[in-house]
């Protein structure tokens, strides 16, 4: 096994795994000794849930009141989590580039996403290409909110949150107007597939037409915000104007994982809270800084859903799940299968595990997908991250990693190891 | 054509004659009682539902060659359903119990698919007739139409197979190699015996005829509609909860599985995986429900908490939904573990609802192989169970059926949200009908109803119900473009 790979010059996926695994622990740990050094926070356990939780780019916070904490620690935290953005796509170019078809379920899955894998690039260019989309964009941003009328610092903490999709707040409210436009269309273009930007460097616009993800994502936008809009005018919690604003803005938060708010969501008519959830479930396109299910994930979901009813009907019928106009293997559709309902399995898991310090049923399952979709915001919860028990706060750090390293990563160290 | 018309209608008018004729037995009971009016209103209903059915069955000439294709087979069993709870919800309206058509719906169709929740808020107040026929529809609804309809159908000329397939719950493991037929008595007897059993024993407690025989119609067949409107808790009696609770635990059990029972082989039950999981998941919930309750002093002393602990796990999982104690008052880990009971759900081929614990511990291990797909790569171990290979086909299949709940449950909480009640709300009463449970969380909780859902959102409450009794894919598929379209 160990001979092979050094012949084929490839990683494994369980040392890939450990790898980045350990990577997210180092810089974890580094993170939390800056807090703990700082005397911000004293605490280890919550020190390394807020490390966490802005490397895993979830933006839920220990602070209440951020005015209160000097602006190097800010824009630390926004550091933090744009670090964390950039691992997260590092971490997907190895998934892409690392293993061939050969190799099982896991590349099977991403490489029916990454259009980048069949171009057969190595490695190392990936992750330049990705990263490089990703610090131009990170600028681009950061000097439109400058342009916008923020100052230099908040500018640039909430570019690096916004293109990481964490969704820490700098400090104070968050201004409306231009700015808002601005994080909204960077929301957006960061959980679109980093290796389209490639193709449109590269004008090849056919790419474009046959990426059903990107379609999916454009018409969940759309729908969604008329959606969430209209039962937010016709309930009467806000006029109109208000409520397109808070139903565009809290659409693209929620769906692209990001979580910055703007309105209170408690007060909202509950089919829009269930939606806003539901949403972050979906989160971004796969190769993207989004976490959640991916939208790609969830478009062959559907469609493996929409072919069982053919077979039901006809129980000898072939039918091949298609995506981008190619059929799809079956190890590559039944991992994304298994996927889906992993992913709800730890929702679960993680909802049981929360209710030990909750006080009402409906935090745990805000809490939950708060923590495994890295969005951050939990819509009626009465859990204060700070008041937690320590044992609490690591368990929801490994929910908050869970989704990040797409869920199999965190649960390498409980596997078996016969086969390596 | 899309669908054979003639023998369709004829099914259908056979189930219409049959719903027709178990009234006459409510009938007797309101006569005993001397509830005039609600004699009335059930003969007014079966009468006229017999006679027509019976003729339209008589009529039709017996057609040896009719073939039922799997469309058929859905369509029967889908509208069977619909059907029954339509018409059985007539001597509600009639007799003016449950003056609105949509509440007798979505009653009847609690009834029928062994719910058990109810939109009902002074139950006492009914009449005994109707409270009858209100507990007598799950014990109908229990055994299944189908398993009746299994006897039925050779007498029509037709073969049952197909419609077999719509309708077994859950993907059985060991298919006890009966004919239908054969299997189908057997069936008959154990539930029919378990219920004689359980009324003779629930009059040990001292209940009369009336409320043993509704409430063990409410046991065997996994419902939990109770002529009380505190339910089991209105007995307070240690000895009527414990029959009640070891009831509901065997109805939820495999009913091929009584045949090792009775054949002299009881550790041959034993050796199921499912029966072991089962009790395995029964045990474990009712200890842990049992030690954080006490340790956090809801209940005084451990026997208590336990007492209590036992007969709600036990209600819960076999999706009966029968309460002596209101669990949306316990701690918040002890009502998750309640929720998660629910999806769970009985064993496949038993009277309850949910997911079924068969399919559990099947996705339970496909997940497992893929982690150590991805970690190891190159592992192609087929999935066993209890040391038999499980066909990739039906993971397939079961993998299929847990995305489809998955996206059933969250869209119908979506819609029913729209009725503006809480997250929690919208999403248990979804769980709670789609499961066959009864009562969810918060404002549908176990000590309140579903009165207060519009009328939309109770059609679609009891179409989920009819969708969870019928394995989710009988009535999707009604919804589906594929099922209609010709060509496919």
């Amino acid at each position: 096994m160990f001979r092979k790979n050094i012949n084929n010059r490839k990683l494994s996926a369980r040392r890939l795994m450990g790898i980045t695994l350990a990577a997210f622990l180092g810089l974890s740990l580094v993170s939390t000794a800056v807090y703990l050094i700082s005397g911000y926070i004293t605490d280890p356990a919550a020190a390394f849930f807020e490390s966490v939780s802005a490397i895993s780019t979830t933006g839920a916070s220990i602070f209440k009141d951020t005015s209160s904490l000097p602006l190097w620690l800010l824009i630390f935290r926004s550091f933090s989590q744009w670090i964390g953005g950039g691992a997260t796509l590092v971490f997907l170019a190895c998934l892409v580039s690392n293993m061939d078809s050969s190799e099982g379920g896991l590349s099977r899955s991403d490489d029916a996403s990454g259009a980048l894998y069949r171009t057969g690039i190595r490695f190392t260019a990936i992750a330049r290409r990705l990263l490089l989309t990703y610090v131009i964009m990170t600028v681009v941003e950061a000097v439109l909110l400058f342009i916008c009328g923020f100052t230099a610092p908040a500018s640039i903490c909430l570019s690096l949150s916004t293109m990481s999709t964490g969704g820490m707040l700098p400090a104070g409210a968050f201004p409306s107007g231009m700015g808002e436009t601005v994080i909204v269309i960077f929301m957006m273009l960061t959980c679109i597939n980093y290796t389209l930007y490639y193709h449109a460097i590269k004008k090849h616009f056919d790419k474009f037409d046959k990426n059903t993800e990107l379609y999916a994502l454009l018409w969940i936008i759309i729908g969604a915000s008329v959606i969430i809009t209209a039962d937010l005018a016709i309930s009467g919690t806000y006029d109109l104007r208000q409520s397109v604003e808070y139903g565009i803005f809290h659409t693209v938060s929620s769906l692209t994982t990001t979580g910055f708010k703007l309105a209170d969501l408690s007060t909202w008519p509950s089919f829009s809270k269930i939606l806003i959830t539901v949403l972050s479930f979906i989160g971004g396109s796969s190769c993207s800084v989004g976490s959640g299910i991916k939208l790609m994930r969830l478009v062959i979901v559907l469609r493996i859903i929409s072919k069982s009813f053919t077979i039901r009907i006809h129980p000898r019928a072939v039918v091949s799940t298609k995506l981008n106009g190619r059929s799809l293997h079956t190890t590559a559709s039944s991992a994304i299968a298994n996927f889906f309902l992993t992913y709800f399995a730890v929702y679960l898991l993680g909802v049981f595990v929360i209710a030990f310090e909750s006080e009402d049923v409906v935090s745990c399952f805000t809490v939950s997908a708060a923590l495994l979709n890295n969005v951050g915001i939990a819509i009626d919860s009465t859990i204060d991250y700070a008041l937690v028990s320590p044992v609490m706060q690591v368990l929801m750090s490994v929910l908050m990693v869970a989704a990040t390293l797409e869920i199999y990563t965190v649960m390498l160290p409980f596997s078996r190891n016969d086969r390596f | 054509m899309l669908l054979n018309r003639k023998p369709i209608a004829k099914i259908l008018c056979a189930v219409m004659a049959l719903v027709g004729a178990s009234m006459l037995l409510p009938a007797a009971v309101a006569a005993i009682y001397k509830e005039t009016e609600a004699v009335l209103s059930f003969l007014v209903c079966a009468l006229p539902m017999m006679i027509v059915g019976i003729l339209a069955v008589k009529l039709t000439p017996k057609e040896d060659n009719a073939v039922l294709r799997m469309r058929d087979g859905f369509f029967i069993v889908a509208f069977a359903w619909i059907v029954m709870s339509v018409l059985g919800a007539m001597p509600f309206v009639i007799s003016g119990a449950i003056p609105n058509f949509f509440d007798a719906f979505f009653e009847t169709a609690s009834g029928f698919t062994t719910t058990g929740s109810t939109i009902l808020t002074d139950i006492e107040s009914l009449p005994k007739g109707i409270l009858f026929w209100r507990s007598f529809t799950h014990w109908l609804g229990g055994m299944g139409i189908l398993v009746l309809t299994i006897a039925l159908l050779p007498m029509l000329g037709i073969g049952g197979q197909k419609i077999m397939r719509a309708e077994t719950t859950g993907p059985t493991m060991d298919k006890i190699s009966f004919t239908t037929n054969d299997s189908a008595r057997k069936l008959y007897t154990i539930y029919i015996g378990m219920t004689v059993l359980e009324i003779v024993l629930l009059m040990f407690g001292g209940l009369d005829l009336f409320e043993a025989s509704t409430h063990t119609f409410g046991t065997v067949g996994t419902g939990g509609l109770s002529t009380h409107s505190t339910s089991i808790a209105y007995y307070g009696s240690v000895y009527v909860e414990m029959v009640i609770g070891v009831f509901m635990l065997a109805a939820g059990v495999n009913f091929s599985l009584y045949h090792f029972l009775f054949t002299g082989k009881p550790k041959q039950m034993f050796k199921d995986v499912e029966f072991r999981t089962y009790l395995a998941i029964v045990g474990c919930s009712t200890l842990f429900i049992a030690v954080v309750t006490c340790v956090t002093k809801y209940y005084s002393s451990i026997w208590e908490a336990l007492r209590y602990a036992f007969f709600q796990v036990s209600s819960i999982i076999t999706t009966t939904g029968y309460g002596t104690a209101d669990f949306d008052m316990w701690p918040v880990v002890c009502r998750i573990v309640i929720f998660i009971l629910m999806i769970i759900g009985g064993c496949a081929g038993s009277t309850g609802g949910g997911v079924k614990v068969i399919r559990v511990v099947i996705t339970a291990k496909l997940l497992k192989r893929a982690a150590d797909r991805r970690m190891h790569s190159n592992v192609l171990d087929p999935i066993k169970v209890g040391g038999k290979p499980v066909r990739e086909d039906t993971l397939a299949q079961v993998a299929q059926f847990m995305m489809l709940f998955v996206i059933t449950i969250i869209l119908s909480t979506l819609l029913v949200s729209l009725d503006g009640y809480s997250m929690v709300t919208s999403l248990s009463s979804v769980v709670a009908c789609l499961c066959n449970i009864g009562p969810g969380f918060d404002m549908v909780g176990p000590t309140l109803n579903f009165a207060l859902f519009s009328a939309p959102v109770k059609v679609l409450l009891a179409l989920l119900m009819i969708a969870g009794r019928l394995e989710l894919y009988t009535i999707v598929l009604m919804f589906t473009p594929v099922f209609w379209d010709e060509n496919r």
